[in-house]
C-alpha cells in the first residue's frame, strides 16, 4: 500500500465518533530500546538497516497489530514523508531519516510504530476525542506481545533505558490534543500554560516539538517519565485535561455573555473569508478553520460538522495537497489549492438564522 | 466558579511545591546584567527554575539563546530546552573525559548532544545521571512496567534494597526472612 492509498482516506481515528470538540485527540507513546544495538544516533548505518529488519520480522509475527505495512524511510520522498507527518504517523526527526529507519502503520492509522528514530523503537497508539485509557491499553498490549519477540533495554533502577535521559523509565508519553480558542480571546492561555507547567505538564504547539500553537490548537502531555507508574502518569493527565476542558467551556461561556458582538465577527469574518478566498496560505487557514470550528461549537454555523473541519484541516497542509494535485507544488500554487479545497469542502454551510 | 481554578492562580503562588515539580517562568524583564554564555550582549532572556530544592536562574542574550535552540517567540517548551541547557552547563571533573567501554561515547559528547549512546552509558555515566535525573524527573527508581524476563531480577533488587534496611535498622528477624525470600526467588529464576 503506497502513501497514496492512506490519502484517499482521511484516518479513521479522526471520525467524529468520540470527539466532544475541544479535546480533538489522545495519544499515547512508548519509547523502547533493544539491548544489543547502540542507540540509534550512535550506531552504524549497517547496525540499524540489520536492526530495522529484524523488527519489521518481529511485527509481522504479533498477533495484536492487524495487517501492519511497513514503509521504509530510505525509499519515500519528500511528498510522501510529508503525509505521514501530517498525519501524526511520523516525526520530524524521522523525516530527516533514510534507509535503516522505517515506519510501521496498523489498525487504520491507530497504531503508528517508529523505528530508529530517537530510539529503536517509538511505539504510538491514537484515538479520537479524550481516549487516553483505551489508547494506553492498546499500545500497553501491542509491548508485551513484542517482549517475547525482541530483548529490551531494561534496568531494574532506571527502567526502560531511553537514549534521552528525559524518557527513561517508563518511556511513556501521553498527550491530548485540544482546541482551546475561549482562552486564547479572553488571553487567558498563558496564565493557563504556566500552571500546567508547574504541574510538571507540558504544553507544546500543533506541529509537534516547541512551536507556535496555531489555530488554537495545543498538545498536552506529562514531562516525566521516571518515578511513577504509567497509571499515575495517565490519571493525572486525565484529571488536568478535564479541568481545561472545564476552563475553556468558562471562557467561551463568558465570551458569550460579554463579548458576543466580538465573537460573532471572529467566526463569521471566518466563514466570509474561507468561502470566498482564491488564495489561503496554511498559516491563515488555520487560523480561520479555527474560527469556524469554534462557530460550530457555539451554535452560530450550521451544516458543517467538526469532522469535515478535521478534514479540511489535514487535506490543506503541503503533503496532503501535493497528493491531491498528483504533482509537486510551489508555495502559491499550494495556496490556489488550498483555498479552492477549502470551498469545495465547505459547499452548503451557512450562518444560522 | 473559584474553587475549580486552582491552576489558574496568578505567579504570587509560591513556585515550590512538595514534590519535585518543576516550575519555569520565562520573563523578559529590565535587569541589567550581561549573557551569561557569551558574557558580551545584554541579556534579556531570563529563565527562572524553581523546583523543592532550589531556584535557578538563567540569563542569555536573544543570540545564544537562539543557539541553544530556545525560540523566544514561543515559550511554549522551556522546559526542554532547560533540560538540555542543564547537562551542557555541568561542569568539567577535573578535566578526564571518560568513554563509555562499550560505545566510546565521551562524556563530552553526552554534555553536547544530551542523549546517551548505548545501554552501557546508563552505568558509565550514572554518576552525572543520578542528580540530572533526580532533578528532573519524579524520582530516580522506576516504579513502572517490568517486562516479564526482568520480572524476576527486578524482585530480587527489591527484595535486597529492603534487606539492606533491615541490617541497617538491626532488624535481623527481618532481614534473615528477606535473605531466605532472594534465595528462594533465584532459584525459581535459574529454572
Amino acid at each position: 500500500m503506497l502513501v497514496d492509498d492512506l490519502v484517499k482516506s482521511p484516518g479513521s481515528w479522526l471520525s467524529m465518533a468520540r470527539d466532544t470538540g475541544i479535546v480533538i485527540s489522545s495519544r499515547a507513546r512508548l519509547a523502547r530500546n533493544v539491548r544489543d544495538t547502540a542507540f540509534p544516533a550512535w550506531s552504524s548505518k549497517d547496525e540499524l538497516v540489520r536492526l530495522c529488519n529484524n523488527l519489521r520480522g518481529a511485527f509481522e509475527r504479533i498477533s495484536t497489530l492487524a495487517n501492519p505495512l511497513f514503509f521504509d524511510m530510505g525509499a519515500l520522498g519528500p511528498v510522501d514523508k510529508d503525509v505521514l507527518r501530517e498525519r501524526h504517523l511520523i516525526s520530524n526527526e524521522l523525516v530527516e531519516k533514510q534507509a535503516g529507519s522505517g515506519l510501521i502503520v496498523a489498525e487504520d492509522e491507530r497504531i503508528a510504530i517508529m523505528i530508529n528514530e530517537e530510539d529503536h523503537l517509538r511505539l504510538q497508539s491514537m484515538s479520537s476525542g479524550m481516549n487516553l485509557r483505551a489508547v494506553w491499553k492498546k499500545i500497553d498490549a501491542v509491548d508485551s506481545e513484542l517482549e517475547g519477540y525482541v530483548n529490551y533495554a531494561f534496568s531494574p533502577r532506571f527502567g526502560y533505558l531511553t537514549a534521552c535521559p528525559s524518557n527513561v523509565g517508563t518511556g511513556l508519553r501521553v498527550s491530548v490534543m485540544m482546541h482551546l480558542p475561549g482562552l486564547r480571546l479572553m488571553n487567558e492561555i498563558e496564565p493557563a500554560i504556566r500552571g500546567l507547567n508547574r504541574m510538571g505538564i507540558e504544553v507544546r504547539g500543533i506541529l509537534g516539538e516547541g512551536t507556535e500553537a496555531s489555530g488554537n490548537m495545543f498538545q498536552i502531555s506529562n514531562r516525566t517519565t521516571l518515578g511513577e507508574t504509567e497509571d499515575a502518569i495517565i490519571d493525572q493527565l486525565i484529571q488536568l485535561a478535564k479541568e481545561i476542558v472545564e476552563h475553556e467551556q468558562n471562557a467561551r461561556a463568558r465570551l458569550m455573555e460579554q463579548k458576543m458582538v466580538y465573537v460573532l465577527d471572529h467566526v463569521e469574518r471566518a466563514f466570509a473569508v474561507l468561502s470566498h478566498a482564491h488564495v489561503l496560505s496554511s498559516g491563515e487557514a488555520v487560523e480561520l478553520l479555527s474560527g469556524l470550528r469554534l462557530g460550530i461549537e457555539l451554535d452560530i454555523v450550521e451544516n458543517v460538522t467538526v469532522g469535515r473541519i478535521n478534514e479540511i484541516m489535514l487535506l490543506t497542509q503541503p503533503g496532503h495537497l501535493q497528493k491531491i494535485a498528483k504533482k509537486v507544488l510551489d508555495p502559491e500554487e499550494r495556496d490556489e489549492v488550498r483555498a479552492q479545497i477549502v470551498k469545495q469542502k465547505l459547499k452548503g454551510i451557512s450562518i444560522k438564522g | 466558579m473559584g474553587g475549580s481554578r486552582r491552576f489558574l492562580d496568578s505567579a504570587s503562588q509560591p513556585t515550590c511545591w512538595g514534590n519535585k515539580v518543576l516550575s519555569v517562568d520565562f520573563f523578559k524583564g529590565a535587569v541589567h546584567m550581561k549573557c551569561e554564555l557569551c558574557k558580551k550582549n545584554e541579556a534579556t532572556v531570563h529563565l527562572k527554575q524553581a523546583s523543592d530544592s532550589k531556584v535557578k536562574e538563567v540569563h542569555l542574550c536573544e543570540e545564544c539563546a537562539a543557539k541553544k535552540g530556545f525560540n523566544v517567540q514561543s515559550p511554549l517548551a522551556l522546559t526542554d530546552f532547560l533540560f538540555g541547557l542543564e547537562i551542557q552547563q555541568q561542569t568539567e571533573p577535573d578535566g578526564i573525559d571518560e568513554a563509555c567501554p562499550n560505545c566510546h561515547m565521551r562524556r563530552s559528547d553526552f554534555r553536547k548532544t544530551s542523549r546517551l549512546g548505548c545501554v552501557q552509558c546508563y552505568e558509565t555515566f550514572s554518576d552525572e545521571l543520578t542528580p540530572l535525573l533526580a532533578e528532573m524527573q519524579k524520582g530516580s527508581q522506576h516504579v513502572g512496567k517490568v517486562p516479564k524476563s526482568e520480572k524476576i531480577p527486578g524482585e530480587i533488587a527489591s527484595l535486597r534494597r529492603k534487606l539492606d534496611e533491615a541490617v541497617a535498622s538491626q532488624n535481623f528477624e527481618e532481614a534473615a526472612r528477606l535473605r531466605d525470600a532472594i534465595r528462594g526467588m533465584k532459584e525459581k529464576n535459574v529454572s
